[in-house]
């Protein structure tokens, strides 16, 4: 068990560092001269412009660059934006208003998507099967921007029942985002779940449980489900980049102060720093969760054992 | 009447060896050929691909005729989806919009598949530092979310090239590790069957082996993959476009009509509402057709 945990944390440092550097070098590539854009209109003093150079070690090359950044990460630092914002104390700010968006956006998935995939293996062809279908389909369809767009005015301005953007309600603000962030992947988790425990009920361990008289309930919760759930746990691990990529848009529509919408700006104006240091929170994040994904299967599969 | 029992007893029973034996893809595309969500798949995805190609078939009017005059005028007789902030027709628009939409998609869909899928199939086959190499070139890429990454290389593009092009490869760059992993396992799992170890015995070389026994086996996780990514990179192309960093005026496409109709939204819903409902019928179609290609292939789940 322990040597294949610190095989995957290996593979995981590996993958952390890869990714980084990936979007350093795509960043570092970025068109404009960010002294240039300091100095506004007019041409950059000479000796200015050695100096910001200097500060923000532009001077050095690349690799050199690289090598001071990921030193930097390690210690919790991942630099200064242009202006002289400590990003890593920006993000730290706002990490945990993306965290809570995507704690209610996983939460409508599992509930919601889970519930919803059982419901229609139930009753397989049945009127709950057939309405769940039709819902994950236009779950799959409609662009999540678009529910989003829709929400908002129905739910926010026509009926005001929730707040329309902000996080100044606290709890109440977070519903709908976090509906619309989950709505991503809520179809897929139900169809998922559906396909794989309609696999399960027929196999013969169910049947064996079935025969030696335990309840229905206990069949499906116990049994039936508990195996069904590997791959959808596998999918919400994977999925975890797409909740992250989907804050961008999501925070942005909805205006809440998280790392998704430091993003979406920090992308539009060129700001490197930032972008570097938000990728690698997400990549991190990324690695954790499958890493967290991989060391479950052990959990929910009594079979899976990591000599 | 046993003599005319037995007589139709031996018809079949002659008849058996002349009947041609059903292969994996015959049997596939019978399945297909069944199935009425393939139809009603394949009759949207016509109709989409007649509004790419002639545009001017379906759309009432030109989609560049503006009249500012009619800034936001309502739906009504030859402008079902009413007007724009700029008083243009947003249904022919729409219509119009399909092109770029449908385009890109397909090509991110084919590009990632094929990129992905040389990837996949060669970590797969060939094992061993290879396999670690690309595995793990893939697990890189795969943790960069697509949307972040592709945004980033397109602001690096920035405006001198923002065209069609510039977001099929900001897409394609991102878009493959998915095929890649797809591919390798079911590579992996072909090369293992029986039929392999009898290629080898008769002397079939490694390449002969990979061309002729383990591609057509594994095409099936691929095929379904790249279909229903179509689907998915066009959603990808909406969103970069409704985010203002994809393509730009004077193309057209869903998510910019989308982009301009957001701050309006809520005195004036249909220049949102218009394109995003072709957009969602348009998904709708290729995930149709992914699932309707995926039941054929793997009929395990109609069982």
């Amino acid at each position: 068990m322990s040597r294949y945990i610190m095989s995957r944390v290996l593979q995981a440092v590996l993958v952390l560092v890869g990714a980084t550097f990936v979007i350093f070098v795509i960043t570092f590539a970025l068109p404009g001269d960010p002294v240039q854009a300091l100095a506004g209109e007019r041409a950059a003093d000479p000796a200015f412009a050695e100096a910001i150079r200097a500060r923000y070690h532009l001077d050095e090359p690349l690799l050199q660059q690289y090598v001071r950044f990921l030193a930097g990460a390690l210690h919790g630092d991942l630099g200064q934006t242009y202006s002289g914002q400590d990003v890593a104390q920006m993000l730290g700010e706002r990490i945990w208003v993306s965290a809570q968006l995507a704690a209610f956006a996983l939460a409508f998935q599992i509930v919601i998507g889970v519930g919803a995939g059982v419901l229609s293996a139930l009753r397989r062809n049945g009127v709950a099967d057939t309405g769940v279908r039709i819902f994950t389909l236009a779950g799959l369809s409609i662009p999540f921007f678009v529910t989003a767009f829709v929400l908002q005015l129905v739910v926010g301005v026509k009926f005001g029942w929730l707040p329309v953007a902000g996080t100044e309600d606290g709890f109440l603000s977070y519903i709908m985002p976090g509906f619309v962030l989950g709505s991503l992947s809520t179809a897929y988790v139900a169809r998922l779940t559906r396909g794989q425990l309609a696999e399960s009920l027929r196999e013969d361990y169910v049947r064996m449980a079935t025969a030696k008289g335990l309840t229905r309930v206990r069949v499906v919760a116990h049994h039936a489900l508990r195996n069904s759930l590997i791959p959808v746990v596998t999918f919400l691990g994977l999925e975890v980049g797409a909740l992250l990529s989907g804050a961008v848009i999501t925070e942005s529509i909805f205006n809440i102060p998280g790392m998704g919408q430091a993003m979406a700006r920090a992308v539009y104006l060129g700001e490197r720093t930032t972008v570097v240091g938000v990728v690698t929170v997400f990549v991190f994040v990324y690695v954790v969760a499958n890493l967290l994904v991989d060391l479950l299967y052990a959990v929910l599969d009594p079979r899976i054992r990591y000599a | 009447m046993p003599e005319l029992a037995s007589a139709a007893g031996v018809v079949e029973r002659r008849g058996a060896p002349q009947r041609k034996r059903r292969g994996h893809w015959q049997a596939v595309r019978r399945r297909l050929s069944r199935s009425p969500l393939f139809y009603l798949s394949a009759a949207l995805l016509v109709v989409m691909v007649g509004m790419a190609a002639a545009p001017s078939l379906f759309a009432m009017a030109d989609p560049y005729d503006c009249d500012l005059g009619r800034t936001l005028a309502d739906a009504g007789a030859g402008q079902w989806f009413g007007r724009d902030l700029q008083g243009c027709d947003v249904f022919s628009r729409s219509v119009y919009g399909a092109r770029a939409s449908l385009g890109i998609g397909i090509a991110v869909s084919l590009l990632t598949g094929l990129l992905g899928g040389v990837v996949g199939a060669a970590a797969g086959y060939f094992g061993g530092w290879v396999d670690a190499v690309l595995s793990r070139i893939t697990e890189i890429f795969l943790a960069i979310p697509l949307l972040l990454g592709a945004s980033v290389l397109l602001t690096l593009f920035g405006t001198s090239g923002s065209g069609t092009w510039t977001v099929i490869i900001a897409l394609s760059v991102h878009g493959w590790p998915q095929v890649a992993r797809i591919t390798r396992s079911s590579v992996m799992e072909a090369k293992q069957q029986d039929y392999m170890l009898a290629a080898a015995a008769v002397g079939c070389s490694r390449l002969r082996a990979l061309v002729r026994h383990v591609v057509p086996n594994s095409l099936g996780p691929w095929l379904v993959v790249v279909t229903t990514n179509l689907g998915v990179f066009i959603t990808y192309e909406s969103i970069i476009s409704m985010l203002g960093i994809g393509l730009r005026p004077p193309t057209i496409s869903w998510g910019q009509m989308i982009h301009d109709a957001q701050a309006r939204f809520l005195e004036a819903p249909w220049p949102l509402l218009g394109p995003a409902l072709f957009l969602s019928v348009t998904v709708l179609a290729f995930i149709l057709l992914g699932d309707v290609v995926r039941d054929a292939i793997d009929p395990r789940i109609h069982s």
